[in-house]
C-alpha cells in the first residue's frame, strides 16, 4: 500500500494552492487516468500521514471533499474506496473543451503563457474575483 | 530513577570515594609513622584525651622535628580540609553542571514528580558524602587525632576549630556543603558561581555553626535546669559535646537549606 | 486515546513572563484544542520557547495561566506531555540503548516496542553514546523519548530544524502517523514556512512576546487577501483590515483580511500561500497604520 501512496500523492508546498486541494486533484487526476479504478481503496490517513508527512486531518478533510463531490465512498470501519459507479461525465464535455480551446487561442494571441492560463482559470474557477471584476496580474 | 541519579553522580561520586580512601589511607600511614618516630625518640604520647594536650605543654611540640611533625601538621590538614573538599565535589556539580547544560529539561519532563527526582539526586549525595567523610574522620580520630592535639602553632590551633577532633562535626560539615552547594547551585544554574558560593559560605558555616553550638548547649543547659546532674553536665562541657552541639547546628543547618530549596523549586517551576 | 475531546490539550490564559528586565511573553492568549497539530510560529526571541517550557510545567509565569487537559501544567500533566526542547537535551554519557531504559524506567506509559521501532528507523546504533552522535540523530533519539512516553499531547521546540532533508519527512511522517493513530495533540515551534504547510492545521504567530494570530490555518488563508497594486488605493480600506503594506516604488503589495465587501479599484489579489500570510504578520509586530 506504501507504493499506492507514491503513486498517488506528491505534495508540492511552494504553490498557493491547499494541500487538500492537492490531494483531491491528485484523486482525481489517478481515476481519471486509470491507476484507480473503481473499487480500489484509497490509502488510509495514517499511511498517507507516514509517507508524506501530512497533516491525517488534511487527507480525511481531502477524502470527505471527494466523498461529497460523488467520487469515491466512506466505507464504516473499512476504508475509503473509488465508488463503483462514477458520475459520468457530462454530456456536453465536448462542447466546453471547444469553448476553452477558442478561448486558450485567444488568451495565447493575448501573450499569455499555459501557466498564466492556468492560473486565471484556477482564480475565475474559485470565485475568488468578484463578479464583473476584471483580474489583471500585476508582476 | 535511582540508577539514572547514581549514573549521574557517579564521577563525583569516584572522585569523593578516590579522595576519602586516598585520605584515610594517607591519616593510617602517617599516624603509623609518627608513632615509630616518637617511640624512636622514647617520646610517649598517650591516648587521645581532649581536655590535656598529650603529654607535653601547651603550644610545644613534642613530635621529634623533621617528619614526624610534617606529618601531624599534614594530618591536621586533612582533618581540616577534606570534609569541605568532598563536599563540593559531590555538591557543586549536583544541580548546577544539569542546569548549564539544559539537560535537566529532559529528566524534568519525564513522569516523574520533580521534587522527587531532586530529592533521590539529593539524597544519594548527602549518604554518598556523609560515608566518605566518616570513613576520613573515624580513621583520623581512632589513629591520628592524638597527634594532632600535640602539634604546635596558631595556625593548626585554629585549624583544631575547623575539625573539632570530631567525626560527628567533620561529616556534617560535608552534608550542609554538600546540601548548600547543590542549592545555590538549583538556584542559580551556574557551575563556577556555584562553586565560589560554597566556598566563601564555608567559614562563614563554620563561625555559625560555632555560635549555634554554644546557643544549642545554653539552651540545652537552661532546659536541663531540672536535673543537677544533667545541667552540671551540659554546664561544663568537654571538647567533644561543644563539638557535638556545633555538628548539630550544622544539621539544622543542613535542613533549612534543603527547605529553602524547596521553596525556590516552587517558585521557578510550575506548581503541581 | 485517552484524550477528552472536550477539553482543550492546552490553553494558556494571560500568560506574561519577563527574564530580569526583558520582556518574553505579554499578555500571551490562545487554546489548542485537542487532536489539533499547531504551529508556534515567531521570529527568534518572540518567546516560541519561553512559551513551551512553561507548558512543560519548566517555568512558571509571572502571571496567568497555563491549562494542560484542564490541569495547570506541572507534576500533574507530565505523564501526558511529551517534551522535547531546542537542543534536543539528552545526557551524553548515556548510550542509546541506556536512555531508552531511562525512559521506560521513568514513564509508566511508556511502550518499549515502539521506542524500538522508532529508533532502528532512524538507525540509531544502540550502543553509541548519545554525545557521539551527530545533531540530526541526537534529535531524533529525543523525539524518539517524546513518542515512546505516549504523551497526548507534544511540545516539541524546533523539532525538524537539525535534520536533513530525509530525516524531516520521516520525523514528520512519524508524527504525523502518531497523530493519525491516537490523536495526539501536537504544538511545534518552527521558523520554517516548510515545516508547517499541510503538516500543521492551526497556527499561533507570536510577535515579540505577544499573540499577533492564533487561527486555523485554511480558515485564515480563507479570511485574507493579498492585494498588488498602486499604494494610493490602500487608503480605500479600513486601517483595521490590513494586515501589512509593502511599498516597491509606486506598487505596493498588501497583506488584507476583508471585513465587508472586496476590495475594488486597480488591484490585482489572490489568496495568500501561507508563507505570505506568516510573513506578513511575522513583519508586522504591532498593528500597522498605513501610510500612502
Amino acid at each position: 500500500m506504501g507504493l499506492a501512496v507514491d503513486v498517488i500523492f506528491r505534495i508540492d508546498r511552494r504553490t498557493g494552492t491547499a494541500v487538500y486541494a492537492q490531494l483531491m486533484h491528485q484523486v482525481r487526476q489517478a481515476v481519471r487516468m486509470g491507476r484507480l479504478a473503481p473499487g480500489d481503496q484509497l490509502p488510509t490517513a495514517r499511511e498517507v500521514a507516514e509517507r508524506t508527512g501530512i497533516n491525517p486531518n488534511t487527507v480525511l478533510k481531502a477524502y470527505r471533499e471527494l466523498e461529497v463531490a460523488g467520487l469515491v465512498e466512506a466505507r464504516q470501519g473499512s476504508g475509503t474506496y473509488v465508488r463503483a459507479h462514477l458520475k459520468p461525465l457530462p454530456d456536453n464535455l465536448e462542447a466546453l473543451r471547444h469553448e476553452l480551446a477558442a478561448w486558450a487561442e485567444r488568451a495565447r494571441a493575448a501573450g499569455l503563457d499555459v501557466s498564466d492560463m492556468q492560473d486565471l482559470v484556477a482564480e475565475v474557477a474559485a470565485g475568488t474575483v468578484p463578479a464583473g471584476q476584471e483580474a489583471h496580474r500585476v508582476g | 530513577m535511582n540508577w539514572l541519579a547514581l549514573r549521574l553522580l557517579r564521577p563525583y561520586l569516584i572522585v569523593a570515594a578516590a579522595l576519602s580512601a586516598v585520605s584515610a589511607a594517607f591519616v593510617l600511614i602517617g599516624a603509623r609513622v609518627i608513632r615509630q618516630q616518637a617511640e624512636a625518640h622514647g617520646v610517649v604520647v598517650a591516648d587521645y584525651a581532649p581536655d590535656r594536650t598529650g603529654l607535653c605543654e601547651q603550644a610545644v611540640s613534642c613530635l621529634p622535628a623533621g617528619t614526624a611533625t610534617n606529618l601531624g601538621q599534614a594530618l591536621v590538614l586533612v582533618a581540616a580540609f577534606v570534609p569541605l573538599l568532598i563536599g563540593l565535589v559531590l555538591g557543586v556539580p549536583l544541580f548546577a553542571r544539569e542546569r548549564d547544560e539544559a539537560t535537566d529539561a529532559f529528566v524534568l519532563t519525564q513522569s516523574v514528580p520533580r521534587l522527587r527526582w531532586l530529592s533521590t539526586k539529593l539524597g544519594w549525595a548527602l549518604t554518598a558524602g556523609a560515608l566518605g567523610t566518616a570513613t576520613v574522620a573515624v580513621t583520623f580520630r581512632l589513629a591520628a587525632a592524638k597527634y594532632a592535639l600535640v602539634v604546635d602553632g596558631l595556625g593548626y590551633g585554629l585549624l583544631r576549630e575547623v575539625h573539632k577532633n570530631s567525626i560527628g562535626f567533620m561529616v556534617m560539615q560535608t552534608v550542609f556543603i554538600t546540601a548548600l552547594a547543590g542549592i545555590v547551585g538549583l538556584a542559580g544554574g551556574r557551575t563556577l558561581r556555584t562553586l565560589v558560593t560554597a566556598v566563601v559560605a564555608w567559614p562563614v558555616a563554620l563561625v555559625a555553626a560555632q555560635l549555634g553550638g554554644l546557643l544549642l548547649g545554653m539552651l540545652a543547659y537552661l532546659l536541663t535546669s531540672w536535673s543537677e546532674s544533667l545541667s552540671l553536665m551540659l554546664g561544663t562541657q568537654t571538647e567533644n559535646e561543644t563539638a557535638a552541639f556545633a555538628a548539630l547546628a550544622l544539621a539544622l543547618g543542613t535542613v533549612v537549606a534543603v527547605l529553602i530549596g524547596r521553596r525556590i523549586l516552587a517558585g521557578t517551576t510550575a506548581r503541581s | 486515546m485517552s484524550a477528552d475531546r472536550t477539553t482543550p490539550a492546552l490553553e494558556v490564559a494571560g500568560v506574561a513572563h519577563t527574564f530580569g528586565r526583558r520582556r518574553a511573553l505579554d499578555d500571551c492568549s490562545f487554546t489548542v484544542p485537542a487532536g489539533a497539530v499547531t504551529a508556534l510560529v515567531g521570529r527568534n526571541g518572540a518567546g516560541k520557547s519561553t512559551l513551551l517550557r512553561a507548558a512543560a510545567g519548566l517555568l512558571r509565569p509571572d502571571s496567568g495561566e497555563v491549562r494542560v487537559f484542564g490541569e495547570p501544567a506541572g507534576d500533574g500533566s507530565l505523564p501526558r506531555i511529551g517534551y522535547v526542547a531546542q537542543q534536543a537535551p539528552l545526557y551524553p554519557m548515556l548510550t542509546v540503548a541506556q536512555t531508552l531504559t531511562v525512559g521506560s524506567r521513568l514513564n509508566p506509559r511508556w511502550d518499549a516496542a515502539y521506542a524500538h521501532r522508532l529508533a532502528d528507523d532512524a538507525d540509531l546504533p544502540g550502543a553509541a553514546r548519545v554525545g557521539t552522535l551527530p545533531a540530526g540523530h541526537r534529535s531524533r533519539l529525543a523525539l524518539v523519548m517524546a513518542l515512546a512516553k505516549r504523551p497526548d499531547l507534544l511540545l516539541l521546540d524546533e523539532p525538524l530544524a537539525p535534520l536533513d532533508p530525509v530525516a524531516r519527512t520521516e520525523v514528520a511522517g512519524t508524527l504525523m502517523a502518531d497523530v493519525a493513530e491516537r490523536g495526539t495533540t501536537v504544538v511545534l515551534s518552527s521558523h520554517v514556512v516548510a515545516d508547517i504547510d499541510g503538516v500543521c492545521d492551526r497556527v499561533v504567530v507570536l510577535t515579540e512576546g505577544r499573540v499577533r494570530l492564533a487561527a486555523e490555518v485554511e480558515a485564515a488563508l480563507d479570511g485574507h487577501l493579498v492585494a498588488v497594486g498602486a499604494g494610493i488605493e490602500f487608503s480605500a480600506f479600513d486601517s483595521s483590515e490590513v494586515v501589512e503594506v509593502r511599498a516597491a516604488g509606486a506598487d505596493a503589495t498588501a497583506l488584507i483580511r476583508p471585513t465587508g465587501s472586496a476590495p475594488s479599484g486597480g488591484l490585482a489579489w489572490h489568496r495568500p500561500t501561507l508563507e505570505e500570510l506568516l510573513l506578513g504578520y511575522l513583519r508586522t509586530p504591532t498593528r500597522q497604520v498605513p501610510t500612502a
